[in-house]
């Protein structure tokens, strides 16, 4: 039908452009099969043949000595026949389209896929007395620098190295069995030194005691670990208006993350000589992570983090928490942001690694900030 | 049809080594022989004098004499950056000097005057174009020029500059495997499937094609921009320059005059052992030592030769397989294999096709020509001589914006028929922001700065809420001229961004102009 008098191509600019233009119109009120010009019981053959009738006529190859509008139109009719095409057929391209569509239902899917509600067997009964030799070699590897220290524990160790999931799930489970049968812990540790300068965090107790930090001072971006925040409710973060822009360089959002200055804005007074993963809050956070209590994991940890602000292996946990409990609340942006920063801070955090990558599968793509 | 469809459009195969024109008549391709007498041009242009350029067979006649001022090969440098591994690799083993320009490009310096490989390649369609007016007495000022399937918009766009600046409209750059299948399948009525193996002086192209009721539809294509002829050749070089130094210390490498002697000389025994077993190497007085001159006089077998490029024959394979993948296509699905390029007569060249594909390649071709030729029959597709063939051609490498983490996340994936139009959902990731950036990017890379970047916009104004609320619905469209259109939608507001990208070249619109009038003066 369509092919029937192609004398039209032949004619001026104008008329061809005018005679691809209905044809345009008619597409945009037409059901697959009337745009390719089939009955709806077309055979997948026919369906084929008719997309390549109609694609020998209106390619805009055809059209590729005319004037730059002409081609335009027919770029448009090709696509809505292509599209047409593509629905009958079902082919790549349809399919894709089909997922990109779905977006905004996939949170909902995703977190019910990533957070069983119960991902980890249960606790074991508490036990007390832990043995001297894994205990005594968590003690070695914590005292050492973050990366040395992962080097420490497979390189003393005769035997070929665990797979660090189970290692760590022992580790909590140690820590687990410490903070059970040390019930007072909960009532000593998160009221000392409780110096953290957080704006937004309600439960800082000390934020009016702090100086401006230097980020703050030289009217420069906040560091990471201040803008991620433990919650996200809106308006609350009131500097971002006030932030001075930065040019817009492409790399600026990755620059403002790895830019991190290397120590924490305000050093919080405590014993920075004690070894922090060897302390009972250290233990008492995973155990906490182990039982799924990411907001109060998290609380234990920043206290921990802003008196060890050199401690990166404390400070992905910190992001880890955080992000878990954003994934918790359906977050999965900011979730995912905070995972990637618990891996800046240690790359080989394997759990990090591991939410990250069962939540990456299932969030869309994020566009960068640029500031 | 209007008014320019009185005259024709030119096909012109720009190759690396060798260029070649075609043009339609009534509806069969032709070849046309150059003032020489050739078929094929060699893709070289020198200076000599003061302002004396010369393009083709006499240029390639006085290289050895001249070879800081003859440039061969530019196809490899066009497009690309200095800074690129690609270019260091190559600039080192150039007779002729490579340098950096102002923006980051590789241009080539002649004496104290630089010049862009746009400029350089121009001079050799300059060339063919001349070559067409000649056999036809008509002024020409439309072509189709080829480029390599895996060609990026950068490169495809800065060889339509080349066009350009040749005083040619370039109605559209077409990829070589493919203008090979038009000319291959333009006059067979039954329906078919194609592989196009096409391995030429710069690169390796492979692509599926499926031919049926008169569209040619390109399933997928694949290859390696960085394989080619001149690879063999340095390797060769290299063979015969290690030998001998080693047995007269002294680096042939280092002299440009026995270089290019030994270049030429390596290009030579590797086209002679297509068609023999053994050849001979004679490079009398290449060197002078302590008791005299040196020459370099060797028997070379195909065995040697053959054992020497092992390593980049096996590299032929690994494209043809995810070409094969992409195209959902067994070896045995396909019915034809078609060779195309100079590479492709070499015997080890046809058993490696043989072997990925289990059949032999379809003879009866010409691998010099058959490009060309293809170039000529998508003219008649254009100007309305061909209207029971159209082509469908594909996206060689998938298109997508930048994302967290620095990632890239493709919105039309390579091997996509075009014109294609997607979209895709984007989100915030701080709160309250109030614009994102949309940075373009090409190439297969997960990461995007490993990839080409195309160009980037803001859309701002976005309503303030938390991060990941604020969506953002990005669109492309790329038509069938390679022009991506870029769409951003914020669906609360409406707010709307677009730009419109067509890949940058390194030259501004002036300076195209300039040379353009430049290059006319020859």
């Amino acid at each position: 039908m369509l092919l029937s008098g192609m004398g039209w191509m032949l004619g001026s600019d104008s008329e061809v452009q005018a005679r691809l233009e209905g044809e345009l119109d008619r597409l945009k009120s037409s059901d697959p099969y009337a745009a390719l010009g089939l009955e709806p019981d077309a055979s997948k053959a026919e369906i084929r043949a008719a997309f390549l009738r109609n694609t020998k006529v209106f390619h805009p190859n055809r059209f590729a000595r005319r004037g730059r509008e002409v081609i335009k139109v027919a770029n448009e009719v090709f696509l809505r026949l292509k599209d047409a095409y593509t629905q009958l057929a079902g082919e790549r391209s349809g399919k894709l389209r089909a997922s990109t569509a779905d977006n905004g239902r996939v949170h909902g899917e995703t977190r019910r896929r990533t957070m069983p509600t119960n991902p980890l067997p249960a606790p074991p009964p508490p036990r007390v007395a832990h043995g001297s030799g894994p205990r005594g070699k968590y003690t070695a590897r914590n005292s050492m620098p973050p990366t040395a220290a992962k080097r420490g524990v497979t390189q003393t160790n005769p035997l070929p190295a665990p797979p660090p999931q189970p290692n760590r799930l022992g580790e909590s489970r140690r820590a687990l069995s410490t903070a059970r049968s040390s019930d007072r812990l909960a009532d000593r540790l998160p009221k000392t030194r409780v110096r953290f300068r957080s704006n937004d965090s309600p439960d800082s107790s000390a934020r009016s005691q702090v100086k401006p930090a230097a980020w703050e001072r030289a009217g420069q971006a906040p560091p990471i670990s201040d803008r991620a925040r433990p919650d996200n409710r809106p308006g609350r973060d009131t500097r971002a208006a006030g932030r001075p822009a930065a040019p817009l360089d492409e790399n600026s959002a990755l620059h403002s993350h790895s830019e991190r200055p290397a120590e924490q804005p305000v050093k919080a007074s405590g014993s920075p000589a004690e070894n922090p993963r060897d302390s009972d809050e250290f233990r008492r956070c995973l155990a906490l992570l182990q039982l799924g209590q990411w907001g109060a994991a998290e609380r234990v940890l920043r206290n921990l983090a802003a008196n060890h602000p050199e401690d990166m292996w404390i400070m992905a946990h910190v992001h880890y928490a955080r992000a878990r409990a954003h994934q918790e609340r359906g977050n999965l942006v900011d979730a995912h942001v905070e995972l990637r920063r618990a891996l800046e801070a240690d790359a080989s955090f394997e759990d990090a690694r591991k939410a990250a990558e069962s939540l990456s599968s299932n969030v869309p793509d994020y566009v960068y900030r640029i500031k | 049809m209007s008014s320019s469809a009185t005259k024709k459009i030119i096909g012109i195969d720009l190759g690396t080594s060798n260029s070649c024109v075609a043009l339609l008549e009534g509806t069969e391709p032709v070849v046309i022989h150059n003032q020489e007498g050739g078929r094929t041009t060699p893709s070289m242009v020198s200076w000599s004098g003061e302002d004396d350029i010369i393009v083709g067979a006499p240029s390639k006649r006085q290289m050895v004499t001249n070879p800081t001022r003859t440039v061969f090969g530019i196809k490899r440098l066009i497009g690309r950056k200095f800074s690129s591994p690609e270019v260091q690799e190559l600039a080192s083993s150039l007779p002729y000097s490579v340098v950096s320009a102002k923006n980051g490009d590789a241009w080539v310096r002649i004496d104290n005057e630089t010049h862009s490989p746009q400029e350089i390649s121009a001079h050799i369609l300059s060339k063919m174009r001349r070559v067409a007016e000649e056999y036809l007495g008509d002024a020409i000022d439309e072509a189709i020029i080829t480029v390599p399937a895996y060609f990026d918009e950068v490169q495809r766009q800065a060889t339509k500059d080349a066009g350009t600046i040749a005083g040619l409209t370039v109605r559209a750059i077409i990829n070589e495997p493919t203008a090979a299948a038009l000319a291959h399948g333009a006059h067979h009525e039954h329906d078919q499937r194609l592989a196009v193996f096409d391995f030429g002086g710069g690169t390796f192209d492979i692509s599926i094609l499926a031919i049926e009721s008169g569209v040619f539809e390109v399933l997928s294509t694949s290859g390696d921009s960085q394989l080619g002829g001149d690879d063999f050749d340095r390797v060769i070089i290299d063979f015969l320059a290690d030998e001998f130094q080693t047995r007269n210390e002294f680096d042939l490498r280092t002299d440009a005059v026995a270089l290019q002697r030994l270049k030429e000389a390596a290009e030579r025994a590797k086209i002679e052992l297509s068609s023999t077993m053994t050849t001979d190497v004679n490079l009398p007085f290449i060197a002078a030592g302590s008791t005299g001159p040196i020459h370099l006089q060797r028997q070379l077998s195909r065995r040697e030769l053959e054992s020497a490029c092992r390593h980049l024959l096996d590299q032929l394979g690994s494209p043809c397989e995810k070409a094969l993948g992409a195209a959902h296509c067994r070896p045995e699905d396909v019915d034809q294999v078609i060779l195309v390029g100079g590479m492709t007569r070499m015997p080890a060249v046809q058993e490696k096709a043989l072997d990925i594909f289990g059949k032999p390649p379809s003879k009866g071709v010409n691998p010099d020509e058959i490009v060309a030729m293809g170039a000529a029959i998508h003219s008649g597709i254009m100007g309305g001589e061909l209207q029971e063939i159209i082509l469908l051609d594909v996206t060689p490498l998938s298109l997508g914006v930048r994302v967290i983490s620095g990632k890239m996340s493709v919105l039309i994936p390579a091997n996509t028929t075009i014109p294609a139009r997607e979209s895709k959902i984007f989100a915030t990731i701080e709160d309250n922001q109030t614009f994102v950036a949309i940075e373009v990017y090409q190439g297969e890379a997960e990461m995007a700065a490993q990839n080409r970047r195309l160009g980037r916009f803001i859309l701002g104004d976005l309503p303030r809420a938390p991060r990941g609320q604020v969506r953002v619905e990005v669109s492309f469209t790329l038509d069938a001229d390679g022009i991506l259109e870029v769409e951003a939608v914020e669906h609360s507001t409406g707010r709307e961004a677009s730009v419109t990208i067509e890949a940058a070249s390194g030259l501004s619109q002036d300076e195209i102009l300039r040379l353009a009038g430049k290059t006319r003066g020859y």
